[in-house]
């Protein structure tokens, strides 16, 4: 654990963070361990209540994200700089847009529209505007004529709506959402 | 006893032998091949999809297709390693190394040909060790109780954590026990007590362990692989493709140790075939004869390499029939799969079900030839799947990955869980957290949690028998080594006593010689 010979490696201000973050987590599973009912009513040994093995849990990830914290301490991690101009490169990098886009696409498919709007139809548009997304506004693939990535992208999409929801539907025998 | 083995292996295997099934075994195997080649389908993703996509089979048909296409899949990602440089699935990053430049040398049907051959070989070595193994560990562990059973989950998530994130072992650990947490949630299995559900009617049935997977090696898996930009698919010309015996022959002592080493640490719980690859290459890269050659097209660090990850596949099941405890990602989905077709796999395994073990055994057997003769024909046909770009690829399976997670309970709530995993895994993994361990936490946590209260009301309280039960004590002792020996004053402390010792025997054998 304290690997002084790697000082300089790692991501301290991340494990900082983390660390704060997991300390805060197993503090709060302790918390709620310590205070579930023990069902004592129910006559049953206190040795096997519900809060045991969660409250043990607890205890270990905090021993854990301390030692986390303290290693990140010590290595300066808690230098935490973050201003303007930082958080402006870090989210105008491509990579980051990037990731930004495909989470959103993602999310808004499976959380917004599987369950609210027809299942195929939610499908079609989904892969309609990640395939169009990716070719056309990032560029990622080779140029070509545009009414022929449109094309192809929504003949995509229909393929995949239409097989995926048949196949759930009538072969695996699944109530689509 | 032996006969008796390979009697019902004979047997199971006939078994098999219908039309459908081997149509089955076919399928599934180039399908796995399939997913193992394209960057970004993992056999840990594969698997997982197609557990909710077989469930509606009858049990032997749908634990054979996951089989077949565990199999396939891991020996598929070497064809990408060794074209692309780029490891279809992580056990293949191994292979990458002295795969690509072969290939760039203009020998890729040479170096696919001994990627096969290897994978082929390790495959049957893990398989014979599988039969083996298994009825003994099972036999063993028929004595653990649940004292055994607590040290068992520990040393899994340790040893876990230790060997995924060899860098900085504190993390792997993390990652395990909050897989440990993870598996709290929802209803506990001894007093049916409900805990930390906060009143939301789904969670309180507490989270599967498929959707969390197919969001932690899928979603966040799509998240990475859409990041980067383009690559490149190197042209180059296939010729022989079937290697000659000689050259293998050559190899028969790295085939061997890779075998054996690969299926070992492929038993080991959570440690899976990408470990198996990489300490493969480097025992033969310290033992071989040229160690020149390695990382610029070395065959023998190719073939240890891609021995090593296919025998760890079969070294995989071994725990998980044996003691119910995966051995590595793909096998957690497996075993889960068994549960949900009602095998119960574990100790009992040999008393209620024997003949399933040599199932188990035929079915590496089929999933390994078909992948032998897969492997070895159409082989340029098969490469242009790569040519698909990831921009059309990667939705696809997303929507797998929505449906996938739904379809076993029917649940949208399932989704959800696969969407918070898929970024929290992305996450851990962008922090160098490993997701295997959190995945074996998942399943090893409901072991801990009524073994731990079970021993602890047997003994009422009282914590000797953690320690003084012979069983427990060797595993205790394990598990405390698997610790300390990641410290830094451990490592110091221990080349300290080695020196010690070692001039004490030099000033012994003095003594007695003068």
């Amino acid at each position: 654990m304290g690997d002084k010979v790697n000082e300089d490696k790692g991501m301290p201000r991340a494990d900082f963070v983390t660390g704060l973050v997991l300390l805060g987590f197993s503090a709060a599973v302790l918390y709620f361990s310590v205070t579930m009912p023990r069902l004592e009513h129910r006559g049953i040994n206190p040795l096997s209540a519900p809060g045991v093995v969660p409250g043990l849990l607890g205890v270990v990830i905090g021993v854990c994200s301390l030692a986390l914290l303290i290693r990140a301490v010590v290595r300066g991690g808690y230098r935490l700089t973050l201003s303007g101009g930082s958080l402006a490169a870090f989210v105008s990098s491509s990579v980051v847009r990037r990731i930004i886009v495909t989470v959103a696409i993602c999310l808004v498919y499976a959380w917004g529209l599987v369950g609210r709007v027809h299942y195929t139809l939610a499908t079609f548009l989904f892969v309609l505007v990640f395939v169009l997304f990716f070719e056309l506004v990032f560029g990622q693939e080779e140029r070509r004529s545009l009414a022929r990535t449109v094309w192809t992208a929504t003949l995509e999409a229909a393929l995949v709506a239409g097989i995926v929801s048949a196949v759930f539907q009538y072969l695996f025998l699944v109530a689509l959402p | 006893m032996l006969t008796q083995g390979i009697q019902l292996f004979v047997q199971e295997l006939s078994n098999f032998l219908t039309l459908r099934t081997l149509f089955d075994v076919l399928w599934a195997t180039q399908l796995g091949m399939i997913v193992g080649m394209l960057p970004g389908l993992t056999a840990t993703m594969g698997v997982a999809l197609m557990t909710t996509l077989t469930f509606h089979l009858p049990p032997t048909n749908a634990v054979l297709i996951l089989m077949c296409m565990y199999i396939g899949a891991i020996y598929g990602g070497g064809r990408t390693a060794i074209l692309l440089n780029i490891p279809g699935t992580p056990a293949n990053a191994a292979t990458a190394v002295d795969g690509h430049p072969l290939a760039r040398a203009g020998r890729a049907g040479e170096a696919i040909g001994i990627g096969t051959t290897g994978s082929f070989i390790g495959s049957v070595i893990g398989m014979l060790l599988l039969a083996t193994f298994t009825p003994i560990i099972g036999r063993f562990a028929l004595r653990f109780q649940s004292f055994e059973f607590f040290w068992l989950a520990i040393f899994g998530v340790v040893i876990s954590g230790n060997l995924t994130a060899p860098k900085d072992p504190l993390k792997g650990w993390i990652s395990g026990f909050l897989g440990l947490f993870v598996a709290m949630i929802g209803m506990e299995a001894i007093h049916a007590h409900v805990r930390f559900s906060f009143g939301h009617r789904p969670l309180s049935g507490g989270i599967d362990l498929i959707p969390a997977m197919v969001g932690a090696f899928g979603f966040s898996e799509i998240i990475s692989m859409m990041k980067h930009t383009r690559v490149e698919l190197i042209q180059t010309k296939i010729e022989r493709v079937i290697p000659r015996l000689k050259t293998i022959w050559g190899f028969k002592r790295t085939i061997t140790r890779s075998g054996i080493v690969g299926t070992f640490i492929g038993a080991i719980p959570g440690v899976g075939e990408d470990i198996a690859a990489w300490v493969n290459y480097d025992l033969a890269m310290r033992s071989s004869k040229k160690p020149e050659e390695f990382g610029k097209g070395s065959l023998e660090g190719l073939i240890a390499s891609e021995t090593g990850n296919n025998a760890a596949v079969a070294g995989a099941m071994i725990p998980v029939l044996s003691l119910a405890i995966p051995g590595s990602a793909p096998a957690a989905v497996l075993l889960a799969a068994m549960f949900i077709h009602g095998v119960r796999p574990g100790p009992l395994i040999m008393v209620e079900n024997p003949a399933f073990v040599s199932s188990v055994v035929a079915m590496v057997f089929l999933g390994t030839v078909a992948m032998l003769v897969l492997g070895l024909s159409a082989v340029k046909q098969i490469v242009k799947v790569l040519l698909v770009p990831r921009s059309k690829l990667m939705p696809i399976v997303f929507t797998l990955c929505v449906i996938g997670a739904f379809a076993i309970n029917s649940r949208t709530f399932d989704i959800g869980v696969m969407v918070m995993f898929g970024l929290l895994g992305y996450a851990m993994r962008e922090m160098d957290y490993p997701v295997a361990p959190m995945v074996l936490g998942i399943i090893l946590g409901e072991i801990l949690d009524t073994n731990l209260r079970r021993a602890l009301v047997i003994s009422r309280g009282d914590l000797t028998p953690f320690f003084t039960r012979p069983i427990s004590f060797a595993l205790f002792v394990i598990v405390l080594l698997s610790l300390v020996s990641r410290t830094s004053w451990f490592i110091s402390g221990r080349k300290a006593l080695t020196g010690a010792i070692v001039g004490a025997v030099r000033a012994m054998v003095g003594r007695v010689r003068g």
